[in-house]
């Protein structure tokens, strides 16, 4: 099927439409359109049979006016004939004229004085291998990675979706003639993911595996199946141990999971000069000081982002430089969100770089070199459910889940019951023993990261929970 | 209805010129177009013959392809508030059983053409599973629906009235909160959520349903001992404007009633207690907290088999014939029922998106395991349950889909806890303790087999049956079904509260709101850590 074909919108389709909105909006104030359109197929299985196959397609027109300065509201819609755009273009005014003043747009629809990055990389994120993924290709896979559970006597259950889609953006420019709508950008892009977790028939195991890309064919689902299942098989019949401090040796998932707080505070240099999160090195006396320059991390630890890149992939409207948020335990630098507050600020060292996505330079040593060299500590397939308690600290809570071994004398002795979790991903990362290797892509199907394994030392596990 | 917790942002600030400075507008937005026959149209009322000639084309297509069973769900839904934006959308989902397999295809288009090309992909998506082996599925039997119609009861239409009409009542609200108690700083906000759907099955089923729902907030941040409390006093409930007029009072007295709770706070020494085990006074808000995760999600029989393992989790009731009229959860005096026939709870409606008219029933009855939450699939996983016990065999009806473009998942119904027969209350439970801990507007979080809880609250130590300090530092900890089997005494009906609740589920996640009513009760020994604590 080519891109014509499609079940989303072209690039001509979304001029048509947001020609159309502007057209309909009153000359007063300024128009901002977002286009969102996508088809998706997805597979879900449970107990060795496939339990929903879809197919799945929707537009979302988000139509934004802003009648006076610093003010905007929004309608969202998902037709395309004139008669709803236009109902859309009033109600969004009508909801204009009842919010609440000095309420200021946060997004990047009415920044129209963005700076052009001129010589920056613009990432692809489109793959036909995912586009192209038949229902039939979803089905046989499927079929391939439940027989190996049903064969050893597991059950199966997960879920397959291949989605591709446009993101248009556009804003209202005075001509001669009047509002035209203005093209931000337009990408097409594509997103895949397949996740399982394989669990015993009495619930005495359980294992999980899963990966994200925005190409299906770099998605490995014979090995994911695999590796789920022999992590069921390996975590059957968990033995309590107390809970404490342990050094753990964390699976790039949960390595992911543990340090995406920090990943979320990186583009917010304006917050951290405003005396927020976690990079706000602010005091009475210099209220508007960062962390940038400071050491954050281990020193072996340099969290990067290139859009050259292709398994960090992610749609971009414009072009992005790489950069190292983190190199070698220093943060670097902190990025501006392109919203209206931050737009003064906006330069070329300060853009969004990928919006989140990132890279963990891997190290040298091997999961199993990793767990040779452990006197006595625990192997972390995977965190759940992690929540920040504290934005300063962000001291963490979460659950493990999915597979977890105790290692005693450099090898895994007994698969062990979940703990709940209290630490924070600024204290662990300060306390690394071995950064591993490989770095490989995870499951983070919002934006793509490659992280390798790492081991910490006195990782706290809290509280024992019964969950398998 | 009661409390319902809402977060900072669900609020309007009007403690400026917030409402004040609004114009003349109208809160209704006009409705999307559709092209149901030569020309675009505003969409007509769910009811309109031509929305179920498209209903019946797909069910007939997917017939015509092979399809053992078919159903579709047209969906028109309408979310505006006084929060910057409105939403409004059609969608249509076609689901085919074929060989055992479930096909599913949806989009935003209604008309005939498009209901028979999705009935097909549907159709198709179900039959290229096949391939390896029939799927073994039986759907429980439901009545046959003939063009059947119902609307939530409502008497206002909230789409039909001025948001100039709204804002001056919450107008009122706001000076009648800073004329109270001149310290706070009002906060009100509102939204209204209108989904009509239609639906039709290969079984000859035809009906369509209105659900509407409305929010109203209304909350007060009050800076005092240089401490801010913020408060919630909102509803949110199945129903029209009306429902907020008729709880314009009950928002009155809450704001007496938040300036004691601020006036106890601020005479109470605060106090750090150590970790470990006290008996416990929970309110009623805290007591829907546990109610939700450990009765609601984890009787839901698509989870407690699997079915979500790889999304929200399992349940910890994981064998439902083994479990069934023999697992006790919690004492003899435990009793909630899964409901979805008061009117003005959330997840209340006439048929579920499986065809089926819910029944009400107890999930726990006298303390022990007595049904599952089902759809017509799933409730034929315990049919042998259902026969041994002279029960019929039926779905619960909790088959939902938050608009045409999701397939159905089981989602929780209403829960109802049965008060004691007493008048106790929150109040009348401390005191009669002699020394432990109570808790006021309580919230877990569970593991993902709803067995072990975390979680906090505003918690006071009790001394003697008075609340004697606030308690700093902890959190409780709990594992299902434990602080059931460790009730000592709970509410009387006087004492019931309404919490609204979402629960989340499948892959994509889906959302669903639904109603608890719960009442306050008292438990001994449970467990109090500090959250804080590293290992």
């Amino acid at each position: 099927m080519t891109q014509g074909q499609r079940r989303f919108l072209s690039k001509s389709q979304t001029e048509d439409v947001a020609r159309r909105i502007i057209g309909f909006a009153s000359d007063v104030g300024e128009t901002a359109v977002r286009l969102e359109s996508w088809e998706s197929g997805e597979t879900r299985w449970a107990r060795n049979f496939t339990s929903l196959a879809s197919l799945r397609s929707n537009h979302t027109v988000n139509i934004s006016r802003s009648l006076t300065p610093g003010t905007a509201s929004f309608a969202v819609t998902n037709q395309l004939d004139d008669l709803s755009l236009e109902a859309a273009v009033r109600e969004a005014e009508n909801a204009s004229l009842r919010s609440m003043p000095n309420f200021r747009d946060t997004r990047d629809t009415l920044v129209t004085e963005r700076p052009k990055l001129e010589g920056y990389f613009l990432p692809v994120a489109w793959s036909d291998n995912t586009a192209n993924l038949h229902p039939k290709d979803r089905s046989s896979v499927v079929d391939d990675i439940v027989i190996s559970a049903e064969d050893a006597g597991m059950l199966s259950a997960g879920y397959i979706s291949a989605r591709s889609g446009s993101s248009a953006r556009f804003t209202s420019r005075k001509g001669e003639a009047g509002s035209e709508a203005e093209l931000v950008g337009y990408v097409t892009h594509t997103a895949a993911q397949c996740s399982l977790t394989v669990r015993d028939p009495e619930g005495l195991g359980s294992g999980w595996a899963g990966v994200s890309s925005f190409d299906w064919a770099r998605i490995n689902t014979e090995e994911l199946a695999q590796r789920a299942l022999e992590k069921c098989i390996a975590s059957r019949k968990p033995v309590a141990i107390e809970p404490g401090r342990y050094t753990a040796i964390l699976e790039p998932q949960a390595v992911h999971e543990l340090i995406q707080s920090v990943i979320d505070w990186l583009p917010q240099r304006f917050g951290a000069e405003k005396g927020f999160g976690p990079f706000s090195a602010g005091t009475r006396d210099r209220p508007h000081e960062s962390m940038v320059g400071t050491k954050i991390l281990d020193e072996r630890i340099t969290i990067s982002y290139d859009p050259r890149d292709p398994a960090l992939a992610t749609p971009l409207f414009e072009g992005v430089k790489p950069v190292t948020w983190v190199e070698n335990g220093v943060l670097t630098v902190l990025g501006y969100d392109r919203d209206f507050y931050s737009i003064p600020f906006i330069n070329e060292e300060h853009s969004t770089h990928g919006r989140g996505a990132y890279r963990i330079r891997e190290g040298t040593a091997s999961i199993k070199e990793m767990i040779a060299g452990t006197s006595r500590g625990l192997l972390v397939t995977r965190f759940a459910d992690v929540a920040v308690i504290g934005e300063s600290s962000l001291l963490s809570t979460g659950l493990t889940r999915d597979g977890l071994w105790l290692i005693e004398n450099g090898k895994i002795s007994t698969p062990v019951k979940n703990f709940r979790f209290t630490d924070s991903p600024l204290f662990a990362f300060n306390n690394v023993e071995t950064i591993g290797a490989p770095a490989i892509p995870v499951f983070s199907p919002q934006m793509p990261a490659v992280v390798p394994p790492i081991k910490v030392k006195d990782f706290s596990f809290t509280s024992l929970i019964d969950a398998i | 209805m009661s409390l319902h917790k809402w977060t900072r942002r669900s609020f309007l600030k009007t403690g400026g010129s917030g409402i004040a400075g609004m114009a003349l507008i109208a809160a209704v937005p006009q409705s999307l177009l559709v092209r149901l026959g030569n020309r675009a149209e505003p969409v007509p009322p769910i009811r309109d013959e031509r929305i179920k000639s498209i209903a019946l084309a797909a069910v007939e297509t997917a017939k015509a392809a092979g399809a053992d069973y078919a159903d579709v769900r047209l969906t028109h839904s309408r979310t505006p508030t006084n929060f910057l934006w409105g939403n409004e959308e059609i969608t249509i989902g076609v689901r085919a059983l074929y060989g055992g397999y479930w096909g599913f295809a949806s989009s935003p288009l209604w008309s005939v053409e498009e209901a028979r090309r999705l009935a097909q992909a549907a159709t198709n998506e179900a039959r290229y599973n096949v391939s390896r082996r029939r799927r073994p599925i039986e759907l429980a039997p439901v009545p046959v629906i003939n063009d059947g119609h119902w609307e939530t009861p409502i008497e206002i239409d909230p789409f039909r009235i001025s948001s100039n009409e709204i804002n001056d009542f919450l107008r009122g609200l706001a000076s009648y909160i800073r004329n109270t108690v001149p310290d706070a700083d009002p906060m009100v906000g509102w939204s209204f959520s209108s989904q009509a759907k239609a639906f039709a099955s290969t079984e000859g089923s035809y009906c369509t349903q209105r659900l509407d729902t409305t929010y109203v907030s209304v909350g007060m941040e009050y800076k005092a001992s240089n401490a801010g409390f913020e408060f919630p006093m909102g509803e949110q409930a199945r129903a029209g404007w009306e429902y907020v007029f008729s709880q314009e009072a009950a928002i009155r007295s809450d704001v007496k009633r938040w300036i004691e709770v601020i006036e106890e706070e601020i005479s109470l020494p605060e106090k750090v207690l150590d970790p470990g085990r006290y008996d416990t006074v929970f309110d009623a808000y805290s007591v829907a907290s546990f109610i939700g995760p450990t009765i609601g999600i984890a009787t839901e029989l698509d989870r407690a088999m699997g079915y979500e393992a790889n999304a929200g989790g399992t349940s910890y009731l994981n064998d439902p014939l083994e479990m069934l009229g023999k697992y006790q959860i919690g004492t003899k005096d435990l009793t909630v029922t899964g409901n979805r026939s008061t009117l003005t709870a959330l997840g209340t409606f006439k048929w579920d998106d499986d065809g089926a008219e819910p029944t009400d029933g107890a999930l726990v009855k006298d303390g022990v395991l007595s049904d599952y939450i089902t759809n017509r699939e799933s409730a034929s996983w315990i049919k042998s349950y259902y026969e041994a016990n002279n029960m019929p065999f039926e779905s619960r009806g909790s088959s939902l889909a938050m608009n045409g473009l999701h397939a159905p998942l089981t989602q929780i119904p209403n829960l109802v806890m049965k008060p004691s027969a007493g008048d106790a209350d929150f109040d009348s439970l401390i005191g009669d303790m002699e020394k432990g801990i109570a808790v006021r507007f309580g919230g877990a979080g569970m593991d993902f087999q709803q067995r072990t809880g975390t979680g906090g609250g505003i918690f006071y130590e009790v001394r003697n049956g008075r609340r004697v300090a606030r308690v700093r530092g902890l959190s409780f900890l709990f594992r299902a079904p434990e602080p059931w089997k460790d009730v000592v005494a709970i509410g009387g009906a006087s004492s019931a509260r309404w919490s609204a609740r979402t629960n989340y589920k499948g892959e994509p996640k889906q959302p669903a709101e639904y109603s608890i009513s719960s009442v306050p009760m008292a438990v001994r020994d449970f467990i109090f850590i500090d959250p804080t604590r590293r290992g």
